[in-house]
């Protein structure tokens, strides 16, 4: 059986590899797209105010902060007047 | 120009602005594509682990590496960087300081497997299945890296040459290292080992905000007022890191009438920016009439500041004196 690495994917934000296993007949046993890396946005935004994470998330994605900058800032406003 | 550099940009645990930081060179990029050949950057082009393990030891000219350093396959490009070029640049405030992705130091690893991978509300994941360095699947062995427990900064990890901050660096710095490349070209010449590609002076000497030493009583939450665009923020009650901030960002964040959140860090004579911000405002704030404030009023004013270690060390836990939670039972 072969393996074919991918390492890592190239041309994007965010960090990932594919490991491609080849039968003995040269087809596709089976893939994995794998993600190598996890910041932790989830957990370390805990605790921090709700007006700062507009800030802080928009460094999630910097190809895409503008995403995450309007998804918090509707959180913002939803913690406060809903 | 005939003759070329080697650049490598090399990424850590990031969100890839600063690679949106270069591009947005603009125009200038035809520049820099003049000066440098790039030969190694997997943001951008196709390059892939392989061909930066396949070249030599100091054949690089320059690398620029951005983001924190979190698992074992990021400390393992630095250190394949380090060890190619002749000159290494933190590059972000992530590579030079440890930047957001340092906040991880306030929790853990399994703290945070534990909120990803089992408490958030889009989360099935009955068998609680986290990250593995090592699994075999269907008989396919695989592997990822290592989630380390800490966040660090480049320099923590390997020797640093240059320095190369904000959160993303502002062009008008990136665009700096177009006249230190042409002189390398040139005369074979850099600039001090240590060098920090912006302002030597603090955010507040630059700032376009009036200062005008006004003692402060109340601190409001940003959301709390609406600022005099004319004013110190500071001044105004709004909590701004432009005392304990490098300048050179051009004041982005208070032009737009933002409070300065230190992406910058700290400036070369201070160690520690979140001890520097937390003098500066202790000597600003209740002054006035500190002399007859008891112990519960001071603690009252001092309870108006939200999240003063996620404030003041936003972008520089992992370089900060004390750089994490300690951890139960690491004291025994």
């Amino acid at each position: 059986m072969k393996k074919v690495t991918i390492e890592p994917i190239t041309r994007l934000e965010g960090e990932a590899k594919i490991d491609i296993f080849l039968n003995d007949e040269g087809n596709v046993d089976n893939a994995y797209f794998q993600v190598v890396e996890l910041r932790g946005f989830e957990r370390f935004c805990q605790g921090r105010p709700v007006e700062e994470m507009p800030r802080i998330t928009s460094r999630i994605c910097g190809v895409c902060p503008a995403a995450h900058h309007m998804a918090s800032s509707a959180s913002d406003f939803i913690s406060r007047y809903v | 120009m005939d003759k070329k550099i080697k650049l490598a940009i090399g990424l850590g645990s990031t969100c890839s602005g600063c690679d949106i930081a270069i591009l947005d060179l603009n125009e200038k990029i035809l520049v820099l594509a003049s000066l440098a050949e790039i030969v190694f950057w997997p943001t951008a082009m196709d390059f892939k682990l392989s061909d930066l393990e396949r070249i030599g030891k100091n054949e690089i000219d320059i690398s620029l590496q951005h983001g924190t350093i979190r698992t074992s396959e990021q400390e393992h490009i630095a250190h394949l960087l380090r060890e190619k070029s002749k000159v290494m640049i933190a590059f972000g405030s992530c590579s030079c300081f440890g930047g957001i992705p340092g906040l991880c130091n306030l929790t853990s690893r399994e703290e945070i497997f534990e909120t990803v991978y089992k408490e958030t509300p889009s989360t099935v994941n009955p068998e609680f299945i986290t990250p593995q360095t090592e699994i075999t699947q269907d008989g396919h062995d695989l592997t990822l890296p290592e989630l380390y427990d800490d966040g660090k900064a480049l320099p923590q990890i390997v020797d640093v040459d240059y320095y190369l901050p904000g959160c993303p660096p502002a062009v008008e710095l990136v665009e700096r290292l177009l006249p230190i490349i042409t002189d390398f070209l040139e005369t074979g010449e850099l600039p001090p080992k240590g060098t920090v590609i912006a302002s030597d002076k603090t955010l507040c000497d630059e700032c376009p905000l009036t200062k005008e030493n006004k003692m402060l009583s109340k601190i409001f939450r940003p959301h709390e007022i609406i600022p005099d665009p004319k004013r110190c923020l500071l001044e105004q009650g709004i909590l701004c890191m432009g005392p304990a901030t490098r300048g050179g960002c051009g004041s982005r964040c208070i032009n737009a009438l933002m409070p300065c959140r230190g992406c910058m860090g700290p400036t070369a004579e201070v160690k520690d920016q979140g001890a520097k911000m937390i003098s500066a405002i202790a000597s600003i704030l209740g002054v006035e009439n500190e002399k007859d404030l008891s112990e519960d009023e001071v603690e009252k004013l001092l309870e108006q500041i939200k999240d003063p270690v996620g404030t003041f060390y936003r972008f520089t836990l992992p370089v900060a004196l004390i750089n994490r939670r300690i951890k139960e039972g690491s004291l025994k």
